[in-house]
């Protein structure tokens, strides 16, 4: 048998396949970069662009007027309910004291101090049993805190007295 | 060894190798690219939604307020924000007004702490800060004359605050009549002297 010396030696398959393989790996590494490239980037990019066009929009003139108009209207009516809470309403008061007195006694004077909730009467009666009934109906009575009586005075008329009381400062507050 | 091997070897390992550099640097930047991109566009999205939302919510708001008529009810909470160089005779004819209403006398009324200059700047609006203005009312009348100016001040949009109340009986000319016998709870001719604040714009 004669030698051929002009015959090529076969390549190998691996590297063929390894040939192929690099070409493969190659063209997906350069389609991944264009795809990425020239196609979600500008995606991702056009969507930015889309929701500050889309953020530019809020507050228009109109919007901003109504946000004035609230804000105006939240910030007098957190104004109005400072002072409102403030308020001191009689009603309950007035309703309460008129069954405080006893019925043979007299007030000549009453002075109502609303911060200290407290009350100054000049009173006049007829009989110490009277005062002293008057005391008891004020013993009774929840809303009366404590109380001093002072300066009694027996003549021949009228059983004159000072009475101070300490009431409870919710009467002068408003009832929801 | 044949050389015709060479050329499939080395052109395989140079793209491979040429390949990996290829996604290292640049490839990968995409990634990191895209994934600022995210969040950039997860954070937009956020404000976007919080904007809509707030302007929406805004807009309840206003459409509430209007049906509630806002726009009169401000106008009568205004008279709790009121200044200028007018505030002491309008407050004065206000509460002669109502006193008036009331039924009963009044002898004299005290509008105290209220600057006497009043500033104005052209084109500028004073928003102020909020103060109390003390009100004195030294009145005569009946007690439930008394009770239903209570009533008629606690029905007011102008908030009057009152601190103290003295009750005694009066003479005619207004006096205080001392030792005078008088039941709080009969009618009877009073002096009341009542003492509040009221609030004003400084």
């Amino acid at each position: 048998m004669a030698l051929d010396l002009y015959s090529k030696e076969e390549t190998p398959t691996w590297k063929k396949i390894l040939f192929v393989v690099s070409i493969v790996i190659t063209f997906v590494v350069l389609i991944i970069f264009t795809y990425n490239q020239f196609s979600k980037i500008p995606q991702k990019s056009a969507m930015i662009s889309s929701v500050n066009i889309e953020l530019a929009k809020q507050g228009t003139e109109e919007q901003q007027k109504e946000r004035d108009y609230v804000l105006e209207a939240e910030s007098k009516l957190n104004e109005f309910k400072k002072i409102y809470d403030e308020k001191v309403d009689f009603d309950e008061f007035f309703a309460e004291f008129s069954s405080w007195v006893y019925p043979r006694v007299a007030f000549s004077s009453l002075s109502i101090d609303v911060s200290e909730a407290k009350l100054s009467i000049k009173g006049q009666t007829d009989t110490l049993q009277s005062i002293m009934q008057q005391l008891i109906l004020l013993d009774a009575k929840k809303d009366i805190l404590s109380y001093t009586i002072s300066n009694i005075q027996v003549t021949s008329g009228p059983v004159s007295f000072d009475l101070e009381l300490n009431i409870n400062p919710e009467l002068f507050k408003k009832n929801e | 060894m044949n050389n015709n091997n060479l050329p499939y070897l080395t052109i395989s390992i140079a793209l491979i190798v040429a390949s990996i550099a290829f996604f290292y640097f640049l490839a990968l930047p995409q990634y990191e690219k895209m994934s600022a991109l995210d969040k950039e566009i997860s954070d937009l999205e956020f404000k976007l939604e919080n904007t809509t939302n707030y302007f929406n919510d805004v807009s309840l708001n206003a459409e509430k307020l209007s049906e509630l008529g806002w726009d009169d009810v401000s106008k009568k909470i205004d008279a709790n924000f009121m200044d200028g160089p007018f505030f002491i005779h309008n407050m004065e004819a206000y509460f002669n007004k109502l006193v008036v209403k009331s039924g009963l006398h009044l002898n004299s009324l005290n509008i105290e702490g209220v600057e006497e200059s009043f500033e104005v700047k052209e084109g500028v609006e004073d928003k102020g800060t909020l103060s109390e203005v003390s009100v004195s009312f030294d009145l005569n009348g009946d007690y439930n004359y008394f009770l239903d100016l209570l009533n008629i001040f606690d029905k007011q949009a102008l908030v009057i605050k009152i601190n103290s109340i003295e009750i005694s009986s009066a003479s005619s000319s207004g006096e205080n009549q001392e030792g005078g016998e008088v039941s709080i709870i009969d009618s009877t001719y009073l002096n009341f002297n009542i003492k509040g604040t009221i609030p004003s714009k400084k």
